[in-house]
C-alpha cells in the first residue's frame, strides 16, 4: 500500500484538520491561501480531495442546494481516521528526516539567498 | 446573500463547457460562493473579476489535467474500488488523458502513422465521395421547396412493365380523381414544355418551362424572391397572360431589377407580364431541373401535399386503405402516387442500383485499407511491447490499455478521414458531367454537413474496427487480456491472422481488377458497335417554327430557305432536316405489307427526313433510291418510303422490297395510309448502342406535319464544331431573329453521352483497382518482410547447415505464392458475385470471363511476386554468425 502523501495532499489534510466540521471547498482553499500564501484553485482542491476520498482518508457528502452558490450543492469533507494516521505518518517521517538538519538547511538557504542577491 | 455584482459570465460559461456533473457543480459553487462572500467585498470588483477568471481557468486545468500516478497497487485495494466509483466523474479527464497518450504515440512513430493515415484516407475518401454523390443525387433538398418529404407526385398514365406514358389530364379531372381522398391539402399540376423566351433585349432562347395550376407555388411552399407568385385567378380562362421567372433568368434578362412593373417576356411570341421571381436554385420539382419560366396553363402531372404524413405512409395509405369509393376511383383512373419529390421513380430505381454498386466497390477498398492499417498497427505493437510491459507493471488496468488503444486507432482514423475528405473532393470531380440513369448530368457534387457527418461516422467506425479486431481474435483468453498481450505473443503464435489480411487484400484487388476489365471490355465493345452512320463532323440543331405560330406554308418556306442558306455556307458538305436526330426516341408505328392481314404488322421506328439525311449521315444506299427533293415536301397520296435493311428483310423476306406496298392504320381515325418502298438502306442504331432492334422506316419530312413544327437540322462540315455552330446560328437569326436554334450538339458527343455511365464505372473501378493493388502489394511486402525478419535465426541455422540461397529463396517465395494463390482464388469467387451484380450493365462481355479472369490473376500474381521478391532475397543474405546472435 502506498504509504506516502503528496505535499499538496498533506497541506489539504492539515486544512481539513483545522476546518473541523465545516470543511468544504471554500473554507479549505482560504485556509491554505491564508496560511501559506499559495493561491490554489477550487478545481485543484476538488481533485485532490476526490483522490483522498478514493484512498479512504477523507469522506464526503453533498448538502442541499444553496442560494449563495447560485442554487448549487456544496460538498462537505471530513478527515477519516485513516487520513489522520497517514498525515501523522507523513509528518513523523518529515520530522525524522529533518532532525538535526536545521542548521545545514539554514546554511544552504543562506547560500542560495546570497547567490540570488548578486544577480 | 445575493451578490449585487454577478460573477463574470464568460469564464462561467467556459467552465460549464469544460466540466460536467458534480465536478462542475461543486467547483463552480465554491468559486461563486467565495467570490460573493469574500473576494468581492474585500478586494473590489476589478480584482474579483480577475480572480474569478484565474479560478475558473485554473480549476478547469486542474480537473482536466489531473495527474493520476502509476500506483503499484494490487487489485482489490481501496484505491482501485475508488477509481471505479469515480469513473463517471473522470470520463472527461480520462478522455483527455487518452487523447494525449494517442497523440504522443502517433507522433513518436511518424512513418507508420502517416502511412496509416494515407491508407485510411484512400479508403475513407473513396467512400465519402460515393456518399457525397448519393447525397447530391438523392438527398439534397430542392431549394425553395417546403417540406419536401411530405410532397408526393401523382402520375396518371398508361402503365406497363417498362415504364409509363403519362396521359393528358386537365385540372378538373384531377379534382375529380382526388375528391374524397383523405389527407391532402393542395394539388398543383404542371406540364413541362420548352418555349422560346425573348425579353430584356436579349437574343431569344429555348428554355425549359412549366405550365402550372395557379396553386403550384402555394403547394410547394415557394415564396417569391421578388414580386408575387400565382394567385387563384391567374389560371382562369381569359385572365391576362402572366409569367414567373427563375432567379438566373431574372439576372440574365433584367439585371435583377426589383421593380417588375412593366417588365414582360415573350413566350413563343406571346407577351406575358413578369409578375414574380422564384428563389435562387428553384428550377421546378426535379432536383436537377432546368425550368426557368412558369406560366398558368394546362397540365398532365401533379403534386400534392400531405400534412403530417411521411411520404411512405402516404403511399401505404393509398394502396392499403383501398376499400373506399374514392380510393377505387383513384385506382380506376390509372393514377399512382410517388412519395417525395426531386427524382422520378424509374430514375430512382436505376440510380439506387448504380449507387449500390459503387458503394459496394468502395467498401471493398475501405476493407483493404482497414486490413492494411491493422497489420501496420500490429507490427508497430510488436515494437512497442516493451512500453506496454512497463505500463502494465506500473499498474495500468486492462480496460485502460484497451481504451488507449481504441482512442489511438480512432484518432488515426479521424485523421485519415480529414485527409480523406480532401481526397473525396478530387474524386467527386470524376462524377461531374455524368448523366445517371437518364437524369440530367450532375454539374456539381457537393460536400455538405451530412457528408461530413457521414465521414466522421465512418472514420470512428473504422477506427473501432481496426482497433478491436486484434482483440477479438484472442477472445478465448479474455477480451482485454488478449488485446494487451496480442502484440507480444499473438502475432507470432498466429501468423495466419496476418496472412488472412494479406489474402483478403489480394482478393479484393482481384475482384476490383476483374470489374475494371469487364467494364473496359464493355466500353470497347460499345465503341466497336457499327452505328450504320458516320457521326464525324456532323452537328445537330433543333428549330421549332411551329411554336412561333408559323402556318404550314410558312414552315415549309422557312425550312427550304434554311437548308439552302446552310448548304451554301463555307465548309458545309451537306445538310438535312429530319424529325429526329440520331439517338432519339423515335415515334413508333405499326406497318404491314399490302395484301397481308393486319396481324402481320411489324413495329417500326419512324423518322421523317429530307433526302440529304442519308448523305449527311453517310448511310449507305443498298438498293433503289432515296427521296427526291420534290418528294420531300409533298403531302398526301402514296408516300414513298425507305426501309432499313433489317425492316426490309422482316417484311419481305428474301424477295426484293423495292416497289412493295406498305399499309398503316392511323390511330386517331382508323383510316389506312399506304406507302411505296423506293429504297433500302443500311441499318443504323436507333437510340442505344446496346439494342439491335433496327426496324427503321424513313418517310418524307412533310409526311408528318407536326415534324415541320419542330425539326432537327443536321449539318456535316469540314469546319470546327464551334465555327459551324456560329455560322449556322447567324443564318437562322437572319431568317427570323425570334426563332432560336437549340439543343445544339455534335453527333459524336450525342453518341458518347449515352456511354457516360459505362465510362464512370470503368474509370472508378480502374482507379480503385489501382489503389487496391498498391495497398495489397504494400501489405504483402510488409508481411513477407516481417516473416523473414522473425525467422532470421532459423535461416541462419539453415545456411550454417549448408542450405543454398536458392533453397531459402524458394522457401520464402513458396509461402508468398501460396498466399497469392489463395488471394486470387477468393478474389475470383468475389468476381463471380460482382459479375452477377453488374451483368445488366455489361455489353458483349460474359460476366464470368476466362480471359478477364486469367488476366487479372496473372497481373496480381506478378504484383505479388514483385512484392515478395525483395524480402525473400534479404532472407538469402542472412549471415549465419550474426543470425545466431540475433534476438
Amino acid at each position: 500500500m502506498n504509504m506516502f502523501l503528496g505535499e499538496f495532499e498533506q497541506t489539504l489534510l492539515f486544512a481539513l484538520l483545522e476546518a473541523g466540521d465545516d470543511a468544504h471547498g471554500v473554507v479549505l482553499r482560504r485556509a491554505i491561501e491564508e496560511r501559506t500564501g499559495r493561491a490554489v484553485t477550487a478545481g485543484a482542491v476538488y481533485t485532490a480531495l476526490e483522490r483522498l476520498t478514493g484512498r479512504g482518508y477523507v469522506s464526503s457528502w453533498l448538502s442541499e442546494p444553496a442560494p449563495e452558490r447560485g442554487g448549487r450543492r456544496k460538498k462537505h469533507y471530513r478527515l477519516e481516521p485513516d487520513g489522520a494516521l497517514a498525515l501523522n505518518r507523513a509528518l513523523e517521517q518529515m520530522r525524522r528526516m529533518s532532525e538535526g538538519l536545521d542548521q545545514r538547511l539554514a546554511e544552504a538557504v543562506a547560500q542560495a539567498g546570497g547567490r540570488r542577491g548578486t544577480e | 446573500m445575493t451578490g449585487h455584482l454577478s460573477t463574470p459570465r464568460l469564464p462561467r460559461m467556459l467552465l460549464s463547457l469544460l466540466l460536467r456533473g458534480e465536478v462542475l457543480e461543486v467547483v463552480l459553487g465554491d468559486i461563486e460562493e467565495e467570490f460573493a462572500a469574500h473576494v468581492l467585498p474585500l478586494r473590489g470588483a476589478r480584482f474579483a473579476r480577475g480572480w474569478f477568471w484565474r479560478q475558473a481557468l485554473g480549476s478547469a486545468r486542474s480537473v482536466l489535467f489531473a495527474r493520476r500516478r502509476g500506483r503499484p497497487l494490487p487489485p482489490g485495494r481501496p484505491e482501485r474500488r475508488a477509481s471505479k466509483r469515480s469513473r463517471g466523474r473522470n470520463v472527461v479527464a480520462g478522455l483527455h488523458h487518452d487523447l494525449r497518450y494517442a497523440y504522443r504515440s502517433l507522433v513518436k512513430h511518424p512513418g507508420v502513422s502517416s502511412l496509416a493515415v494515407v491508407t485510411l484516407a484512400l479508403g475513407i475518401g473513396a467512400t465519402t465521395s460515393i456518399f457525397s454523390l448519393a447525397n447530391t443525387l438523392v438527398f439534397s433538398p430542392i431549394p425553395g421547396v417546403r417540406d419536401m418529404e411530405r410532397q408526393a407526385e401523382i402520375v396518371v398514365a398508361e402503365w406497363n412493365e417498362n415504364g409509363y406514358r403519362p396521359r393528358w389530364v386537365m385540372p378538373d379531372n384531377y379534382r375529380e380523381i382526388m375528391e374524397g381522398l383523405p389527407a391532402w391539402d393542395g394539388i398543383a399540376g404542371y406540364s413541362r414544355p420548352s418555349v422560346h423566351v425573348a425579353g430584356g433585349g436579349a437574343t431569344p432562347q429555348r428554355l425549359g418551362a412549366e405550365s402550372v395550376m395557379a396553386s403550384y407555388f402555394d403547394v410547394l411552399g415557394v415564396v417569391p424572391r421578388a414580386g408575387r407568385l400565382f394567385q387563384g385567378s391567374d389560371d382562369v380562362p381569359g385572365a391576362p397572360p402572366v409569367a414567373v421567372i427563375s432567379d438566373r433568368l431574372w439576372t440574365r434578362l433584367f439585371h435583377r431589377t426589383e421593380d417588375l412593373v412593366g417588365i414582360t417576356v415573350k413566350l413563343n411570341g406571346v407577351q406575358h407580364a413578369v409578375i414574380g421571381v422564384v428563389p435562387p436554385g428553384f428550377h421546378g420539382t426535379e432536383r436537377f431541373g432546368n425550368t426557368d419560366v412558369w406560366f398558368p396553363g394546362s397540365m398532365n402531372a401533379h403534386i400534392h401535399h400531405f400534412p403530417g404524413l411521411t411520404a411512405s405512409q402516404s403511399r401505404a395509405r393509398y394502396l392499403t386503405e383501398g376499400e373506399t369509393d374514392a380510393a377505387e376511383r383513384f385506382r380506376e383512373a390509372d393514377a399512382r402516387v410517388f412519395p417525395g419529390l426531386g427524382i422520378n421513380d424509374y430514375a430512382r430505381e436505376r440510380l439506387s442500383q448504380t449507387l449500390r454498386m459503387l458503394m459496394g466497390v468502395v467498401v471493398l477498398v475501405l476493407l483493404i485499407a482497414c486490413a492494411n492499417v491493422t497489420n501496420l498497427l500490429v507490427f508497430q505493437g510488436i515494437r512497442r511491447q516493451g512500453e506496454r510491459a512497463v505500463r502494465r507493471a506500473l499498474g495500468a488496468s486492462d480496460a485502460r490499455v484497451l481504451r488507449e488503444q481504441l482512442t489511438e486507432s480512432v484518432v488515426l482514423a479521424l485523421m485519415g478521414g480529414a485527409v480523406g475528405v480532401l481526397f473525396a473532393l478530387g474524386l467527386a470531380k470524376i462524377f461531374e458531367g455524368t448523366a445517371f440513369g437518364g437524369m440530367r448530368a450532375v454539374e456539381h457534387v457537393q460536400l455538405d454537413l451530412r457528408v461530413l457527418a457521414f465521414t466522421v461516422g465512418v472514420s470512428v467506425l473504422v477506427g473501432i474496427v481496426f482497433g478491436t479486431v486484434p482483440a477479438l481474435m484472442g477472445i478465448r483468453r479474455g477480451f482485454a487480456a488478449a488485446f494487451k498481450d496480442f502484440s507480444i505473443t499473438e502475432a507470432r503464435r498466429r501468423p495466419f491472422v496476418r496472412a488472412g489480411f494479406a489474402v483478403l487484400q489480394l482478393a479484393a484487388s482481384v475482384t476490383l481488377l476483374v470489374g475494371a476489365l469487364l467494364f473496359l471490355g464493355t466500353l470497347r465493345n460499345l465503341n466497336r458497335v457499327d452505328l450504320g452512320f458516320d457521326p464525324d463532323g456532323v452537328t445537330a440543331f433543333y428549330v421549332s417554327p411551329g411554336d412561333q405560330g408559323y402556318s404550314l406554308d410558312q414552315m415549309m418556306a422557312y425550312h427550304t430557305s434554311l437548308l439552302d442558306r446552310v448548304r451554301s455556307l463555307p465548309g458545309v458538305q451537306s445538310a438535312s432536316l429530319s424529325e429526329y436526330a440520331p439517338f432519339a426516341y423515335y415515334m413508333v408505328d405499326n406497318v404491314y405489307p399490302a395484301g397481308e392481314p393486319e396481324e402481320a404488322m411489324v413495329e417500326v421506328h419512324k423518322n421523317g427526313v429530307t433526302p440529304g439525311y442519308f448523305r449527311t449521315l453517310g448511310i449507305q444506299l443498298l438498293g433503289g433510291r432515296v427521296f427526291t427533293e420534290g418528294e420531300a415536301f409533298t403531302t398526301g397520296g402514296d408516300y414513298p418510303v425507305v426501309l432499313s435493311e433489317a425492316l426490309a428483310a422482316r417484311l419481305f423476306g428474301q424477295a426484293s422490297a423495292l416497289g412493295g406496298e406498305l399499309r398503316t392504320r392511323r390511330r386517331y381515325d382508323g383510316s389506312v395510309d399506304s406507302f411505296r418502298v423506293v429504297g433500302v438502306v443500311r441499318n443504323t442504331t436507333l437510340n442505344s448502342l446496346r439494342e439491335d432492334d433496327r426496324m427503321m422506316l424513313y418517310w418524307p419530312l412533310s409526311g408528318v406535319r407536326s415534324s415541320l413544327g419542330r425539326a432537327a437540322l443536321l449539318v456535316k462540315s469540314q469546319q470546327a464544331p464551334a465555327a459551324v455552330t456560329a455560322s449556322v446560328t447567324d443564318v437562322a437569326e437572319a431568317l427570323d431573329s425570334s426563332l432560336p436554334l437549340y439543343g445544339v450538339a455534335g453527333l459524336q458527343e450525342r453518341v458518347e453521352a449515352t456511354l457516360s455511365e459505362e465510362w464512370l464505372f470503368a474509370r472508378t473501378l480502374a482507379l480503385l483497382a489501382a489503389v487496391a493493388v498498391v495497398l495489397a502489394s504494400v501489405g504483402l511486402y510488409g508481411l513477407v518482410a516481417f516473416g523473414v525478419a522473425e525467422r532470421t535465426r532459423e535461416f541462419g541455422i539453415r545456411v550454417a547447415l549448408g542450405a543454398d540461397q536458392q533453397r531459402i529463396l524458394k522457401l520464402v517465395m513458396r509461402q508468398a505464392g501460396l498466399l497469392a494463390l489463395l488471394g486470387v482464388g477468393v478474389g475470383l469467387a468475389g468476381a463471380v458475385g460482382l459479375g452477377r451484380i453488374v451483368e445488366g450493365r455489361l455489353f458483349g462481355v460474359e460476366p464470368v470471363n476466362v480471359i478477364v479472369y486469367v488476366t487479372a490473376a496473372l497481373a496480381l500474381a506478378l504484383v505479388a511476386l514483385m512484392a515478395s521478391y525483395r524480402p525473400a532475397r534479404a532472407a538469402t543474405q542472412v549471415d549465419p554468425v550474426a543470425a545466431l546472435r540475433y534476438d
